[in-house]
């Protein structure tokens, strides 16, 4: 469970450690090889290390050995944080907002010196990074699946309506009936 | 005077309801109609738009297309289909880069990378952490269930999904379908061995409500070009 937990909490970071840009051209080289046989190693769920892999497999993205040492540490970090406070769950990660903060923080951290912004979404735990420009590079939803009924805004608005008109009819008529 | 007051009251009720009454019947009509028909009347009213527009139209705010249909050189090595793994090009988020397609079920749609709401407007959204076909990893695809996944339910074992790249075009037979809970963390696994394509819509397809079920359609990869260096 600590294992999973730890695969959690890191996972934001692990996953900026596949986001800095350079000249390599869609290829695994020795340190982000690296950093993916950690993120395995240490039981990252795979989602994480699926993104992570799409990003280092992208043109123009090669990562040094000095720089997957940085993230490492900034993992080691984050791991330690939530260790130490003996949180077990990732239940537990998200209702203790102290820990939690540290851990954002750490990961935020991380992505400032790849020059890259992170948003943490407390309410739907959804994890965002961009690059300098603005542009989306990693994307992790909290959740297995997306909305994938109807659209239900205009549903929604119309059936509202279709609602109040019946329950002004109902009212009419009992009203009438009363007269 | 009170009597005669009460009398009064009772008068324009009657008279009004001659007003309202047909006012709320045209409204439910009118509210039913638009539910039935709301698909279509959203396509009528943006080609009247289109066609009525002062200017040309500004698609600035749309999505990248990197789809160029047959743009990558692909060899044949000894019968095995190939592509360079230099000339694949890699999608960003948002961008349009492939199309989906199972002909016996009428299924063609563009496919999106990057499975916001507003992506699913447009078309088929694919898991930003899944991957581009080609790659030996797992792919998965999503739509709603009105619009380009509503095929889905006329989908069979042994159907061919094709996707098609810019790089080529890559098959792949169904397996297996299941309906799950749209929570099941089962329903796919990221770390598969072998290519897989899945392929869900909420379940059932014709509620417009929201629906805790997903159907989830699972694809083996058939054929496609091998990437070399």
């Amino acid at each position: 469970m600590i294992k999973k937990l730890l695969a959690v909490s890191v996972s934001a970071v692990m996953m900026l450690a596949m986001s800095v840009s350079a000249f390599a051209a869609g290829s695994v080289n020795a340190s982000e090889q690296k950093i993916l046989d950690e993120l395995n190693a240490k039981n990252v769920p795979a989602r994480y290390v699926s993104q992570a892999k799409n990003y280092v497999e992208k043109d123009g993205v090669d990562i040094t050995e000095a720089q997957a040492n940085e993230i490492i540490a900034h993992i080691d970090a984050a791991a330690k944080i939530v260790s130490d406070a003996g949180i077990k769950t990732a239940g537990e990660l998200k209702n203790n907002k102290e820990v939690l903060d540290k851990v954002v923080a750490e990961a935020s951290a991380a992505a400032k010196v790849l020059n890259l912004t992170l948003t943490f979404n407390y309410t739907t735990g959804d994890v965002t990074v961009t690059d300098a420009s603005g542009k989306t590079v990693a994307v992790v939803n909290s959740k297995t699946t997306k909305t994938t009924g109807a659209d239900s805004m205009s549903t929604v608005a119309v059936v509202s309506v279709l609602g109040l008109a019946v329950a002004t009819l109902a009212a009419v008529t009992k009203k009438n009936a009363e007269a | 005077m009170q009597k005669h007051k009460n009398r009064f009251a009772k008068k324009l009720n009657r008279v009004m309801a001659y007003i309202y009454m047909p006012l709320l019947f045209s409204l439910l009509a009118y509210g039913v109609t638009y539910l039935m028909a709301s698909d279509v009347i959203d396509i009528a009213v943006n080609l009247v738009s289109l066609i009525s527009a002062d200017k040309a139209p500004d698609f600035t705010n749309e999505n990248n297309s990197i789809f160029v249909k047959d743009s990558v050189e692909i060899n044949d090595d000894d019968g095995v289909l190939t592509v360079k793994r230099a000339d694949v090009g890699m999608a960003d988020y948002g961008d349009l880069y492939a199309y989906v397609r199972c002909t016996r079920i009428a299924l063609d749609a563009p496919v999106y990378y990057g499975d916001d709401d507003a992506i699913l407007k447009k078309g088929v959204g694919q898991d930003f952490a899944s991957s581009q076909p080609g790659f030996g990893r797992l792919i998965v695809l999503c739509a709603h269930n009105n619009m380009y996944f509503n095929a889905l339910k006329n989908i069979e074992i042994g159907d061919i999904v094709e996707i098609e790249t810019s790089y080529g075009t890559y098959s792949y037979e169904i397996k297996e379908t299941k309906i799950l809970n749209e929570n099941d963390s089962s329903a796919f696994d990221f770390a598969i061995d072998h290519e897989q394509l899945v392929m869900y819509t909420c379940y059932p397809f014709d509620m417009l409500a929201h629906t805790p079920d997903r159907f989830f359609v699972y694809a083996d990869l058939v054929s496609g070009p091998v990437f070399v260096d």
